[in-house]
């Protein structure tokens, strides 16, 4: 099953309706869960994503965004983290083609998010090797054998 | 670390079993190396009262250790930041030496990681379960040659470095293994033979990675007024500083700048030395962009320019900076945790005990350790010959 990361309304209207958008999202999740404790950052990552949700951290006293999921955040030491969901843009900062198969070759790479965070994740719609760094890439939710993971595609003047 | 420069000697050094051990057991290598070390010191091993070892399949390692040699040490120095892990505990060790903690440390590390019976692959999946990388095993990244092709990709990306300038460094290496008989692989190598050796995991070939050899090392670490009375000639310690930034690839801040920024200047301040004063280096060459990145990092180039300096056999025997005098992970001996060799190395060239490899006039060596996946933890550490104090 598939998931494409929904932002187009986000990314039309700024940084204040996707915070609106991810309090909102944060407080049916803490609703609906409120006689359960608090998971830690990365249930919780998790959590989001296998419910299409894609958030990333930001803290509240330095306000830096923040990936991969922490219960502190690394720049300034607080704990009062909050889950935001980032434009889903970004671009390639480095990546490999690993070749243990020679005929199943298929790459890695690291992506730095538009809120600066970098993130391991794939290309998926580039064949293996063809992938440039600088490359524009749009950030999508895949949910595979009960598993969900962070994926991007190219965007196609990238391509 | 030193209380007064000087005041720490390695005093013994040894290897044993490098290359293939089939029949051997990681303990039982380093309990080979260690017996040598510390006969090389002229000592007992129950002179021994000071330990410093670590492994990557035990979690509580010193223990084996301990139990195996049947020593009673006062200090026991077991922390693990992998590759890097013995050049650190060389100022550890000396702290503890310098506060009169103990008065004799053995550095040991052994493993047949070629030849056991557990295959790498499924040591490599049985780490993962016990130590998980959420964020990043769900792309399949082929550890730990991945992670530092990311780095290369980076560097290649930003300063044009190309992957003839790498091959440099495995040539090189190579050159060097062939002067020395103890080294794993001395067949003769060319850039095209690494160029057109299989690719691993772009832009590394087979080539661009280190040997996966079995191999144990050893250094035994006295106070310098005691060296006085052993047979080998000492080998004072200078400084041995170390910097962890991060763990996986994803978390390290610029792919082209290690903790090695840190941990070098840091080491060359507290020796009281410049990378000019500097006459043989030890880099831990897992890949071959690591001895490009750490001689920008410690400061023998400015970033960015490390695939230049490399070139036309520059760190080749006969170039301008004697690098990896014993051929390196490359070429030499590479069983997981290759740190303890290059002190060994430094020390039989500080020595001038190396043959047709020996640097003439040896008098000051730097040893830059790395560890982790990702070039998270970096160890530099100075040596010298009485001489240089």
């Amino acid at each position: 099953m598939l998931f494409h990361f929904r932002n187009s309304d986000l990314q039309e209207c700024g940084y204040a309706r996707q915070h609106a958008v991810s309090k909102m999202l944060a407080m049916n999740t803490s609703h609906a869960q409120s006689s359960a404790k608090p998971l830690g950052a990365q249930a919780r990552f998790e959590q989001a994503l296998d419910a299409g949700r894609f958030e990333i951290q930001r803290c509240r006293a330095c306000e830096r965004h923040i990936f991969h999921p922490r219960q502190l955040c690394p720049h300034c030491g607080s704990n009062s983290l909050e889950w935001v969901a980032p434009s889903g843009l970004g671009h390639v900062y480095a990546t490999t083609t690993v070749r243990l198969s020679p005929e199943h070759p298929y790459d890695v790479s690291l992506v730095e998010l538009d809120e600066g965070v970098r993130l391991m994740t794939r290309v998926r719609n580039l064949e293996p090797g063809a992938i440039k760094i600088g490359s524009r890439v749009r950030m999508a939710i895949v949910h595979e054998n009960g598993k969900s993971r962070i994926e991007c595609d190219a965007l196609e003047a990238d391509r | 670390m030193n209380r007064e420069r000087g005041s720490i000697v390695v005093a013994g050094a040894a290897t044993f079993g490098c290359g293939s051990s089939p029949g051997y057991s990681d303990i039982e290598l380093l309990a080979e190396a260690a017996r040598l070390a510390v006969e090389d010191a002229g000592l007992r091993m129950a002179d021994v009262d000071g330990l410093a070892t670590a492994n990557l399949n035990a979690a509580m390692w010193p223990l084996n250790v301990v139990e195996h040699l049947g020593i009673r040490p006062r200090f026991i120095e077991g922390s693990n930041i992998g590759g890097a892990a013995f050049v650190s505990q060389l100022g550890h060790a000396g702290t503890a030496l310098n506060e009169g903690l103990c008065d004799v440390v053995l550095i040991c590390y052994g493993s047949t990681q070629k030849t056991y019976s557990l295959a790498r692959r499924e040591r490599l999946a049985a780490r993962s379960l016990l130590d998980p990388f959420p964020y990043e095993q769900p792309y399949r990244p082929f550890i730990p040659p991945s992670g530092y092709a990311l780095i290369a990709s980076r560097h290649m990306y930003q300063y044009g470095t190309t992957r003839r300038q790498m091959a440099e460094v495995a040539t090189a290496a190579r050159a060097w293994a062939r002067l020395n008989p103890e080294a794993a692989v001395r067949d003769p190598l060319s850039i095209e033979d690494v160029l057109s050796a299989r690719m691993i995991s772009d832009p590394f070939g087979a080539l661009d990675c280190c040997l996966v050899s079995d191999g144990a090392g050893a250094v035994v670490l006295v106070r310098a007024e005691r060296a006085a009375d052993l047979p080998k000639p000492a080998v004072h310690l200078l400084s041995s500083e170390t910097a962890v930034w991060h763990r996986q690839i994803s978390d390290m801040a610029d792919l082209t700048v290690t903790p090695a920024a840190e941990s070098g200047p840091r080491a060359l301040a507290r020796a009281g030395l410049s990378v000019g004063d500097i006459d043989v280096v030890q880099l831990y060459d897992a890949f071959t962009i690591n001895p490009i990145v750490f001689l920008e990092d410690l400061g023998f180039c400015p970033k960015g320019e490390g695939g230049n300096f490399v070139q036309d056999g520059a760190i080749a025997p006969g170039g301008v900076l004697p690098v990896n005098t014993n051929g390196g992970g490359l070429s030499c001996v590479q069983p997981n945790m290759y740190g303890v060799f290059e002190i060994v190395e430094a020390v039989r060239q500080l020595r001038g005990e190396c043959g047709a490899r020996q640097v003439s006039g040896a008098r000051t060596a730097l040893i830059h350790g790395n560890g982790g996946v990702a070039a998270g933890a970096q160890a530099t550490a100075i040596l010298c010959h009485p001489e240089a104090l």
